[in-house]
Parts: structure tokens; C-alpha cells; sequence
């Protein structure tokens, strides 16, 4: 094993697994479960409560920002 | 998110579920809905992902950054992703083409026609057999 180098990962996967691609048309969408402020509570969605339903899912960068 | 929140009657009229995101924590959520004059106009849901979790899942996450892309998607009633798009940071989001999507999508469901570009509804859809194939 003298001349064995070290090798390096090609593709460093990010900490939880996922390979932060982005999710395509056609692909199911990756259900989850998170916190939520919603008309003054505090309460938890699952996307899978709203199955049989269009939904709009949308991303924004941060709270307090200007766009 | 506050031309969302303008346009947010059109989204319930066709029955669409609104949800937004982003990996700030519900305590900014709820100072942000409270504080913010046009977060105050939000009716619908502000998700956090904390943990960057989701933001990953879905390909959004700017790791080096901590926070998204403005992306939008739009999932069908089977749960199945339909439209994905990435804006620039730069540039906030057109309100008007996601509904015009949605409107698309659910005409195509219910005619089973196609929905040519810049098809409005009330427009003509598209006639899909192979037997229309160079006819159009």
C-alpha cells in the first residue's frame, strides 16, 4: 500500500444525501414536513396534506428583502 | 412575495394551494408578516426550512449562501412536478405567467388538448392525434 495515493471524492454529496438538483417536470414532488407561520400561529404542513390539489410552491431568498 | 399575495384571489379561484418557503425560521415569519407593509397582505402559509432540508431536496439550496434560488414550482393534484422555474436574483417573478401555467395545465387536464405558446384561456387548444402531425 507504499504507493497508494489518496483519492478524492468527485462529487462531494451535501450533508444530508440529497444531491441538491434541481426536482424536473415530470418527477414526483419530494414530500415534507415543516413549521410554518400562518395566520398568526405557529403550525406544521406536510405537502402530502394537500394531495388532490394544485399547489404553488414558491422559494424566496429571505424575509425583509426588497424583490 | 407580496405580488403573490395581490394575486392571491386568482389562486384560490382556480384552487390552488399557495405555499412559500424560504430557511428562515417561523420567528422572522411571524415579524416579517407582522412588521413588513407588504408581508402584512400574505394570506397564505410562510415555510421554514431551517434546516435547508427541503431547499435541498428540491434543488434550490445556494449552499454556499444558506438561502434559495427564487424558484417556483407548480405541483399537480398526483403530486407530480409540473413547472419549475429559477429566476435571477435580480429579477422578481412574473405573477401573471404562473397563473397563466396553471390555467394551461388544468385546461389541458380537463380538454386533453395541448395548450399552444401564449395560449390564454378562452383560446383554442391543440388536437394531439398523429393524424393532425403537419397539419399545424
Amino acid at each position: 500500500m507504499s504507493n497508494a495515493k489518496e483519492t478524492k471524492p468527485v462529487l462531494e454529496m451535501p450533508p444530508c444525501g440529497y444531491p441538491n438538483i434541481v426536482v424536473k417536470p415530470e418527477e414526483l414532488a419530494p414530500d415534507f414536513t415543516a413549521e410554518a407561520y400562518y395566520r398568526g400561529n405557529r403550525v406544521t404542513v406536510n405537502l402530502s396534506d394537500y394531495k388532490n390539489h394544485w399547489v404553488t410552491l414558491f422559494f424566496y431568498a429571505s424575509d425583509f428583502t426588497f424583490v | 412575495m407580496a405580488a403573490v399575495a395581490a394575486r392571491y384571489d386568482e389562486f384560490q379561484r382556480l384552487g390552488v394551494q399557495v405555499l412559500a418557503i424560504s430557511t428562515d425560521s417561523v420567528f422572522s415569519h411571524k415579524v416579517f408578516a407582522e412588521v413588513s407593509p407588504s408581508a402584512r397582505m400574505i394570506q397564505y402559509p410562510l415555510l421554514s426550512d431551517r434546516s435547508h432540508k427541503i431547499s435541498r431536496k428540491y434543488g434550490v439550496l445556494r449552499e454556499e449562501l444558506g438561502f434559495t434560488y427564487r424558484a417556483t414550482f407548480i405541483i399537480s393534484p398526483e403530486g407530480k412536478v409540473k413547472y419549475v422555474s429559477l429566476y435571477p436574483p435580480e429579477v422578481g417573478r412574473n405573477v401573471d405567467e404562473i397563473i397563466r401555467v396553471i390555467q394551461g395545465l388544468q385546461y389541458e387536464a380537463a380538454t386533453g388538448l395541448g395548450v399552444p405558446a401564449g395560449w390564454r384561456p378562452g383560446m383554442a387548444g391543440i388536437q394531439k392525434e398523429f393524424s393532425m402531425v403537419g397539419r399545424i
